[in-house]
């Protein structure tokens, strides 16, 4: 039995979810909005974990449980939650059943996409950029800083400078602005990621167990997430890696303990791969309705097999 | 150099600071969050690997190449720096200096005692039932535990106890690759290696309870302990440690 759980129209999660069914394999589905149906009990002992899950009045064994799928939200950002008081009986129960599936995903034995552990390598920018580094790719040449002078000589020194948050925080983006000196005063309030813009061609790939898909996204904007914005136009098709490429980008997401990771690269006109972040919770929901490469079938047929 | 990292009423850091030095071990920096605060950053990280150059308010200048191993007990990126934030963007700013802080922690070379985490920058916050349940795989004996959706889980936490753990509890410290504290059976110090090993915390705090038997069960984890419980023998592990790396390499 596989267990996902979210919100089940959430497009990565409904594509998993339609592929399960497709294939014929049994899966539940926790509707995150409907916590208030929802119990949970956990034991654990002797280094091993069991309980039972009720959801809309069945009554599950977490022990058939063989792999986890979740696509959680914040809890407290769900429209059930978001205007209940503090000390609501409503708020703590989904409180608290967030918290039991939280600590079981952590400890389940099965293939869990993705355990919070391994997001965690997500959360500081700069420091996956050393794990990158150590496991044998490019990276573009980063500076983190509180100082305004020391952006000035990195920007002397690389030319064009984008920046953008250091944490898990989305971000736009953007370019440091070569006409206004005057603003970097203001990165003394914080440090701030500068990084060497490279000129190239973005490219995601995923990886699922020992597979690997990588879609090219030709986009003129810096941050072609945000093309849209701005009314350009991304163009997203499969890509062609070769073999070798496409293994260290499975070892890399191995070495991060990522069974499913989206990693980001930039492709320069001389061949050379940036590896620019690697995400351990992609929405990769995009690329495949773009390009129609089968990721979804690889997250399911990986689930399945965990059993 | 050395370094010992801590917030700024961290007495057990204070008195391992000094430990160290009449060991030996010169010089070891003592960087408390206030001192932290308000310091100057200039953080690398490139095809040349990562370094970082930190200026503090008092003057002294720490760069990473020169650092040999860290005693890192820092919980939190320094709040004073928040304070000159605007409200509404304090948040997000403690987010970037959380990521900005395990940044550089983990850029400093040798043995690091702990790393950092997400939720904490001196390791791993979790809850009883993941310690409880790591301690299990690790051979360790350990009551059985259960929790609810219907009453609050135990949340996360770098120090976490058995709510019945009971009066008499012995605390073993894991220091790398030593066992320091009351005389224990063998069993007990190999799990206790172990556990530490798979909660990637080399510097770790392990209460037990001994049953009517004489059994040890444990009953809670410290992720920040009062390394004065261990004496003597805790500075030597940690001098020993910090200077050779064993069981702290990373």
């Amino acid at each position: 039995m596989i267990f996902l759980c979210g919100i089940p129209t959430e497009p990565s999660l409904e594509l998993v979810i339609e592929r399960l069914r497709e294939m014929g394999a049994p899966h539940v589905v926790f509707h995150q909005r409907r916590f208030a149906d929802a119990r949970m009990e956990l034991e654990v002992g002797d280094g091993e974990v069991r309980g039972v899950l009720c959801l809309d009045g069945n009554r599950h064994r977490l022990e058939d449980f063989v792999a986890i799928y979740t696509r959680l939200m914040d809890w407290q950002l769900l429209p059930e939650i978001e205007h209940e008081p503090p000390d609501s009986p409503v708020r703590l129960q989904c409180q608290n059943l967030h918290a039991a599936l939280t600590q079981w995903h952590e400890l389940a034995p099965g293939r869990v996409l993705s355990r919070s552990a391994e997001i965690g390598v997500v959360y500081s920018k700069p420091m996956q950029a050393q794990l990158i580094r150590r496991h044998g790719f490019s990276i573009p040449e980063t500076l983190v800083t509180n100082d305004p002078d020391e952006v000035r000589r990195f920007r002397q020194r690389h030319g064009r400078v984008i920046y953008k948050s250091a944490s898990y925080v989305r971000s736009v983006v953007n370019l440091l602005d070569e006409g206004d000196p005057s603003g970097l005063e203001a990165v003394r309030a914080c440090p701030v990621l500068f990084q060497q813009y490279v000129e190239g061609m973005n490219l995601r790939v995923h990886t699922v167990g020992k597979r690997a898909f990588a879609t090219s996204i030709e986009a003129s904007a810096v941050d072609y997430r945000y093309a849209y914005l701005t009314g350009e136009e991304e163009k997203i098709e499969e890509s062609a890696i070769g073999e070798g490429f496409a293994n260290r980008c499975i070892g890399l997401a191995a070495a991060l303990g990522l069974d499913f990771a989206g990693i980001d690269f930039k492709l320069t006109d001389g061949g050379e791969a940036y590896c620019l972040e690697v995400n351990p919770a992609p929405a990769f929901s995009y690329y495949e309705l773009h390009s129609g490469q089968p990721i979804a079938r690889a997250v399911a047929e990986y689930l399945v097999s965990g059993g | 150099m050395w370094l010992v990292l801590c917030d700024s009423t961290d007495a057990p850091a204070r008195w391992a600071h000094q430990g160290l030095r009449r060991r030996g071990l010169e010089p070891v920096e003592f960087v408390t969050s206030d001192d932290l605060a308000h310091a100057r950053w200039v953080h690398h990280v490139g095809e040349r690997g990562a370094r970082v150059e930190v200026g503090l308010r008092d003057g002294r200048v720490l760069h990473s190449d020169a650092v040999r191993g860290t005693l890192n007990r820092l919980v939190y990126p320094p709040k004073g720096d928040l304070l000159l934030i605007q409200p509404s963007d304090r948040s997000y700013v403690l987010q970037e200096l959380m990521a900005f802080f395990m940044s550089w922690i983990s850029a400093l070379p040798g043995p690091l005692l702990n790393g950092p985490s997400p939720e904490c920058l001196c390791g791993r916050t979790r809850s009883l039932a993941e310690w409880l349940w790591l301690a299990g795989r690790a051979g360790l004996p350990t009551p059985r535990y259960r929790l609810s959706s219907d009453g609050p889980p135990a949340q996360p936490s770098l120090n976490v106890r058995m709510p019945d753990g009971g009066p008499d509890l012995r605390t073993l410290l894991v220091v790398g690759d030593y066992i320091v504290g009351p005389a224990a059976p063998a069993a007990i110090g190999e799990g206790c290696r172990r556990l530490a090993a798979l909660a990637h915390a080399p510097l770790l705090g392990l209460e037990f309870s001994a049953g009517p038997r004489g059994r040890w069960t444990l009953a809670g984890a410290m992720g920040l302990p009062d390394l004065r419980l261990g004496g003597d023998a805790c500075l030597d592990a940690l001098a020993s440690t910090l200077s050779d790396g064993q069981g702290a390499r990373r």
